[in-house]
C-alpha cells in the first residue's frame, strides 16, 4: 500500500481532532455484515463484510489422531490465502507475507487450550479425534482483514456440522472401528463454545482507534490485535508495526478493544441466532 | 427480510452487526431495452444481420456476445461495449492525478490506473522560480527535493506514444504536488468527460476530477509550490470543519460508485445535499440501507 507523507500527516491530523476521513470517531467500528452456510459441500463456512474488506472462510473436518499431552484434544489448523483480486499491490513476496501473518495470528488464537476447546473435539481418548483445517481466503481486503477473518471464522466454526462418529477401540494390535451415520438429520453443532476474535487497535500519532481503513492502516505506527472471548478476557494479543508503545494509557486501550469485542460478539451470536437457514450466493 | 441488530451504544464506541441481505436490485428483464443495454460477459447481443463486430465482443456461430460486462455501444452498424470497470485508457489533453512509483535518470513514473505506468519527464515541468533554462545534471540529483516516491501529483497527459506510453506534463500554475486532502478512486469510466476539471464545489471545497478516475478533494485551492517554492512550503491545515465537507463529499462520491452512476459536480452536490436535509451523519450514509434510500431519494428530486 502506497502512501505519501502528506496524506500521513492528513490522516494524523483527523485522528488528533477525532474525525476520520470516512466521518467516524476513533472507536467507531464499520458496520459488520455476516452470513453462514454458504458452501453447501463443507462443514461449515461463514463469510464477513465490514467496509470494503470481504473475507470468507471455510471448515473442513476430517477425523485424525488424538493430539495434546494426553491425547485427549482435536486440532484446528488455519489455511490462510490472499486471492490476487483484493485490490492489494499483488507481488508475491508480499502476499506470501501477509498469508503467512494471518495464518500465524489465527493458528496462535487458537492454540490456547480455553479458545478454542479442543477436548470436545476428541472422538476416543488417545486416539481419534476430529481435525478441522480452516481455509480463510480474504476476497477483498480495505483494512482490518484480520478482525474482519476472525469473525467469519468464530461463525464457521459455530456452525459447523458433522455426523454422529462412533469409534469403537480395535483389540489389541488392530486398528479402530469407526462407524459414521450417514443421515443427514443426524448431524450435529461440532462446537458450542466461545472462540475468540480479535479486535485490532491501530496508534496513529498519539491517538488509538478501531477497525482503520487501508489508508489508516498504512499511516500507523503500531498495532495491536487483541484476541477477546464474549466474557471480555484477553486471550492474545500480538503487536504488529514498527512503533514502539508508551505504557500510559495502554490499558484503557486494551479494555477499549476487549467492549468491543464482547459488543461484537453478541452481535454475531444474535444474528446466527436469528438465521439458521440457508443463506447465500452458493446455496 | 433486513435483519439487523444493533448492539447497544455507549457513549464512545460503537458498531453494528447485521445479517448479510441480497440487493434489493430487481432482476433486469433480457429481452426489455434496459436489459439489451446492459450485458455481462457471456451474454447474446441482439443484432441487425450485416453488424460489425466492435470491442468486447466476439462472435461464435453467427451470434454476437459479449466478452465483458458494460453498455452496448452501437454507431451504424459497428456494435460494441463499453466496458463498466476497466483501467483508465488516456487521450491527450486528460487531467489525471497520478501515484509516483519511481524516480529514475530524468524521469518519474507514475500510476495513472492505466495499463501502463505513466512518465513525467523532468524537462515537462516548469522549475521552482519559472526559470526557463535546459535542465541540467544539478537538477536531476535534486528531482526528490521536487516530488519522491508515494507522492500524489496532478498533471496532464500531453502525448500518447506508440507503444501504448502516456507522457504527462505539469506546465501550468494549476498541476503539481498534491497535499493536505483526500483522494478518491472511483472506477474511470463513471467521471463525466467535462471541460472544468478544477472546480470549487458549493460546499467551498476544491475538487480536481481526474480522468483516470482520482478525485483529490481538498479545503484550500490546490497549491502551485513546486513552481513558488520548492516542496517545503507549509500548506495551511485543514479545519475541522472542512474535514467533516471533505468526508461528506467522500462518501458521496463512493455512493454513486457504488451505484455506477457519473460523478460531477451535480451529482455528487445531489447527494451531498439530501444526505444533509436527511440529517445523516457523515459516516451513517455508506450503511447499506441508509445508501440504497438516499440514492432513492436523489434519483426523486429529478436531476438524474
Amino acid at each position: 500500500m502506497h502512501i505519501s507523507s502528506t496524506e500521513v500527516d492528513y490522516i494524523a491530523l483527523g485522528a488528533s481532532s477525532d474525525f476520520r476521513a470516512d466521518g467516524r470517531h476513533a472507536f467507531e467500528f464499520r458496520d459488520v455484515i455476516v452470513e453462514s452456510h454458504l458452501v453447501p459441500s463443507v462443514s461449515g463456512s461463514s463469510r464477513a463484510q465490514v467496509g470494503g474488506t470481504d473475507v470468507l472462510v471455510y471448515v473442513k473436518a476430517e477425523l485424525g489422531p488424538a493430539q495434546g499431552k494426553n491425547g485427549t484434544e482435536g486440532v484446528i489448523t488455519f489455511t490462510a490465502h490472499y486471492s490476487s483480486v483484493t485490490g492489494l499491490d499483488n507481488e508475491v513476496r508480499t502476499s506470501n507475507m501477509l498469508n503467512a501473518e494471518l495464518e500465524e495470528s489465527l493458528n496462535r488464537l487458537f492454540s490456547e487450550k480455553q479458545a478454542a476447546n479442543l477436548e470436545r473435539l476428541c472422538l476416543l481418548e488417545g486416539r481419534v479425534a476430529w481435525t478441522l483445517l480452516v481455509d480463510v481466503t480474504v476476497l477483498k481486503a480495505d483494512g482490518n482483514v484480520l478482525d474482519v477473518a476472525s469473525f467469519a471464522v468464530r461463525n464457521a466454526l459455530l456452525s459447523t456440522l458433522v455426523p454422529h462418529v462412533e469409534v469403537i477401540r480395535g483389540e489389541e494390535g488392530e486398528a479402530d472401528e469407526i462407524e459414521v451415520d450417514d443421515e443427514p438429520a443426524s448431524r450435529r453443532l461440532l462446537l458450542e463454545g466461545d472462540p475468540p476474535v480479535f479486535i485490532s487497535v491501530c496508534l496513529l500519532g498519539s491517538k488509538w482507534m478501531l477497525d482503520a481503513s487501508q489508508d489508516e492502516e498504512a499511516s500507523m505506527t503500531s498495532k495491536l490485535s487483541v484476541g477477546v472471548n464474549s466474557s471480555g478476557k484477553v486471550c492474545g494479543i500480538v503487536k504488529a508495526g514498527e512503533g514502539a508503545l508508551e505504557w500510559d494509557g495502554l490499558g484503557d486501550t486494551l479494555k477499549t478493544a476487549a467492549n468491543m469485542g464482547v459488543k461484537i460478539i453478541e452481535g454475531l451470536r444474535k444474528v446466527q441466532a436469528s438465521r439458521a437457514e440457508t443463506v447465500g450466493f452458493f446455496a | 427480510m433486513n435483519e439487523m441488530v444493533d448492539v447497544e451504544v455507549d457513549d464512545h464506541c460503537t458498531v453494528v452487526v447485521r445479517a448479510a441481505t441480497r440487493s434489493r436490485t430487481e432482476d433486469v428483464d433480457r429481452s426489455s431495452e434496459l436489459g439489451q443495454m446492459c450485458v455481462v460477459a457471456g451474454d447474446q447481443i441482439h443484432v441487425e444481420p450485416g453488424f460489425v463486430r466492435g470491442r468486447g465482443t466476439l462472435t461464435e456461430s453467427g451470434l454476437l456476445i459479449a466478452t465483458v460486462g458494460g453498455v452496448v455501444d452501437r454507431v451504424n452498424k459497428l456494435v460494441s461495449v463499453r466496458p463498466l470497470v476497466s483501467r483508465y485508457t488516456p487521450e491527450i489533453g486528460d487531467v489525471v492525478i497520478g501515484r509516483v512509483v519511481e524516480v529514475s535518470q530524468n524521469r518519474w513514473k507514475l500510476d495513472v490506473d492505466a495499463r501502463q505506468e505513466a512518465v513525467l519527464m523532468l524537462s515537462a515541468m516548469n522549475l521552482p522560480g519559472g526559470a526557463q533554462r535546459r535542465r541540467t545534471y544539478e537538477d536531476e540529483l535534486n528531482m526528490r527535493s521536487l516530488i519522491k516516491e508515494e507522492d500524489l501529483i496532478s498533471a496532464e497527459v500531453q502525448e500518447l506514444k506508440q507503444d501504448g506510453g502516456i507522457a504527462l506534463h505539469t506546465r501550468s500554475m494549476k498541476y503539481g504536488r498534491l497535499s493536505e486532502g483526500q483522494l478518491v478512486r472511483v472506477k474511470s469510466a463513471l467521471i463525466k468527460r467535462q471541460k472544468k476539471r478544477f472546480q470549487m464545489l458549493p460546499c467551498e471545497i476544491h475538487a480536481i476530477f481526474g480522468n483516470n478516475g482520482y478525485i483529490w478533494l481538498s479545503e484550500e485551492e490546490p497549491r502551485k509550490e513546486l513552481e513558488e517554492q520548492g516542496r517545503n512550503t507549509e500548506t495551511p491545515k485543514t479545519s475541522l470543519d472542512g474535514r467533516r465537507r471533505i468526508s461528506r463529499l467522500r462518501n458521496s462520491i463512493l455512493i454513486l460508485n457504488e451505484m455506477s452512476m457519473t460523478i460531477h459536480a451535480q451529482t455528487i452536490m445531489d447527494v451531498y445535499i439530501t444526505s444533509e436535509q436527511a440529517g445523516l451523519r457523515e459516516f451513517e450514509m455508506l450503511r447499506q440501507n441508509v445508501r440504497e434510500q438516499l440514492i432513492e431519494r436523489v434519483r426523486n428530486r429529478g436531476n438524474f
